[in-house]
């Protein structure tokens, strides 16, 4: 089976790796079979799929260590995987992950501290390519609010920051937020989650159709 | 906005070229105790001189020693 993985990572806590990576997954759930692997010891992504399934929900897998295996198994029996990495290179998974998967997100919030931390990946993104000379690599802006002078900056930064930046980025909306406390992803959160479907929906292309 | 934009590119290089304070950097930056130079050395007391009193006597002693030897 051909499989398209992707990680989502930052060394950077609280950028958006899980939110993103857990819509990612849900939005790719409606274009084939998709699971989410959860590389992160806090268990951020385990916790939300630990909640009451409904229909199109992607599968989450905890890794724990066995970050390799893992990624092997769900490249074998999924067309869409995503790894949610934890927030540091000390365990090794990301390097790991980095080294397996086909595209890289690195989710970034408009805020300066949020651009020194992730230019520490552009290193990270080096290194995985000695073994994976083929990863695609891309900062995200997350978090956006149109009217502040802040974020349209970051935009025009991360331009100068070592890795292309995807032209979309996702919102600062609450519908995140709500959707995780029910357990849900944006996909199946009516009406109230319909900007932020649209969000993920143009990374999700972008991603996938880009060269 | 390319002002701003300059600043946060600017910030990245001074984030790149700061160091974290951790115990070994700061051990590192503190000098060896033969280069620092020598702090003035504090005038001795005369051995003889009267010691200074450190505190002064509490107010109530003094203003109101009924209070501590009633009649």
């Amino acid at each position: 089976m051909t499989s398209t993985k992707i990680a989502v990572a930052n060394l950077k806590g609280g950028c958006g790796k899980s939110t993103l990576a857990i819509n990612l997954a849900a939005g790719l759930v409606a274009r084939g079979s998709a699971v989410l692997l959860d590389a992160d010891p806090q268990g951020t992504a385990e916790h939300w799929g630990s909640h009451e399934k409904i229909k199109g929900m992607p599968r989450v897998v905890a890794t724990g260590s066995e970050v390799l295996k893992e990624i092997r198994w769900a490249q074998s029996t999924h067309e869409y995987v995503v790894v949610d990495c934890p927030p540091t290179l000390a365990s090794g998974y990301t390097e790991v992950a980095l080294e397996q998967v086909d595209i890289l997100l690195v989710p970034v919030l408009p805020s300066p501290p949020d651009l020194w931390s992730s230019l520490h990946m552009v290193e990270a993104v080096e290194q995985a390519r000695k073994v994976n000379p083929e990863l695609r690599a891309y900062f995200v802006r997350n978090q956006i609010e149109p009217k502040s002078a802040l974020s349209h900056a970051m935009r025009e930064a991360l331009q100068f920051c070592g890795l292309p930046l995807l032209e979309n980025s996702l919102g600062r909306r609450a519908a995140y937020r709500w959707a995780a406390l029910e357990g849900l992803s944006v996909y199946h959160f009516g009406a109230r989650g319909k900007k932020a479907v649209s969000d993920i929906e143009s990374i999700i292309e972008e991603v996938l159709n880009h060269d | 906005m390319t002002k701003l934009k300059d600043k946060l590119l600017a910030s990245i290089s001074n984030s790149e070229q700061s160091k974290p304070e951790t115990n070994s950097n700061l051990a590192a930056k503190k000098p060896a105790a033969s280069a620092s130079p020598k702090k003035a050395a504090k005038p001795k007391a005369k051995s003889g001189a009267k010691k200074a009193k450190t505190q002064p006597a509490p107010r109530y002693l003094i203003t109101h020693p009924q209070r501590i030897w009633p009649d």
